[in-house]
């Protein structure tokens, strides 16, 4: 039987300096299969509990576990990718090329540059590239990495609908080998492919077991209601 | 693998560390040199220190996007930048090798 993956992380403390704390204790776990949908509002800190995940912001306390080892950065056990919120492709390299950078495995690299959206672009450079497709790129380069996790930061902002359904079924796909967490405001798309949410509130996590209950704490009173 | 991502990284900062290197060497000529050509000196100090310091603050600084290229493939800041002071030593020992070998034919 295959061993259980497991992103664990508890007691993550931050706090920009100067400033009250962003994140008191939070608690949280994926594992391979997960989807989690990770909502908040505008300055609840999502992005920087991603990234505290990720290994790129050092938290003033935590305590991480990757597959049950200890981890101070994530990033380089090589189980852990991130999406950040803006691109991070370099705009004058070819799709071609950056293929070749960052994938290792020779059929994943194959795979992906047949790929029906991808084959059009490969001889495209970056910036030639529309907002839809450049994110669609970036995600698949990041799902052929060998990584057990995922942590994908607004992957559906300013997306058209059809290039959100390709993400969202290209996250489906993957969900059988990886675990995800998703962050993005976009919460409808969020809760079409999320197994669990967790709402990032006041510093700490709290799991929404019901959608309904995000209409109590997250969604803005209707009109008709006031 | 990685090496290809490193590579890049050099092939990247190299022509930006080539030309300050070569504006230090020229603007401000050393004079404490034991060698029989001051340029070996000169250009070696300024090719791996500032000309490489001041390429790294400017990566640092306006490469914060791209950096998680290399965060995605396991590579800290600390050993790309690293890799390319190592890189550039060697270089300009190579450098060195070849003009010293052409100045005393």
């Amino acid at each position: 039987m295959d061993q259980v993956k497991e992103l664990y992380a508890d007691s993550i403390e931050f706090g920009y300096a100067g400033k009250s704390r962003l994140l008191t204790g939070i608690y949280l776990t994926c594992q391979t299969g997960d989807i989690i949908g990770l909502l908040g509002r505008n300055g609840a800190g999502k992005s920087t509990l991603l990234k505290i995940l990720f290994g790129s912001i050092k938290a003033q306390h935590s305590h991480m576990l990757i597959n049950g080892r200890k981890s101070v950065k994530p990033y380089l056990s090589g189980k852990v990718g991130y999406l950040p919120q803006d691109s991070f492709l370099p705009t004058s390299e070819k799709v071609s090329k950056l293929i070749t950078l960052m994938i290792e495995d020779q059929a994943n690299r194959h795979t992906l540059a047949c790929d029906a959206k991808i084959k059009p672009l490969i001889d495209k450079k970056v910036y030639q590239l529309s907002g839809g497709e450049r994110r669609y790129l970036e995600i698949c380069l990041l799902m052929y990495q060998p990584t057990d996790f995922l942590l994908l930061d607004e992957p559906f902002t300013g997306l058209e609908p059809i290039a959100v359904q390709r993400i969202s079924n290209l996250i489906s796909i993957f969900a059988k080998t990886k675990g995800f967490i998703i962050t993005d405001h976009s919460y409808g798309d969020v809760l079409a492919i999320a197994t669990q949410i967790l709402l990032l509130q006041n510093g700490s996590c709290h799991r929404i077991k019901q959608p309904e209950e995000l209409v109590r704490v997250y969604l803005p009173e209707r009109a008709d209601d006031q | 693998m990685r090496y290809k991502l490193y590579l890049y990284y050099f092939k990247s900062t190299l022509l930006v560390n080539l030309f300050i290197s070569f504006l230090f060497s020229a603007l401000v000529p050393l004079r404490p040199s034991y060698h029989p050509v001051p340029f070996f000196v000169s250009f070696s100090f300024f090719f791996i220190t500032l000309g490489y310091g001041m390429t790294l603050l400017a990566f640092h600084y306006f490469g914060k996007r791209t950096r998680y290229l290399y965060f995605n493939r396991q590579i800290s800041l600390v050993r790309l930048y690293g890799y390319g002071f190592i890189a550039n030593i060697a270089l300009v020992l190579l450098l060195h090798i070849i003009l010293k070998m052409a100045w005393t034919k």
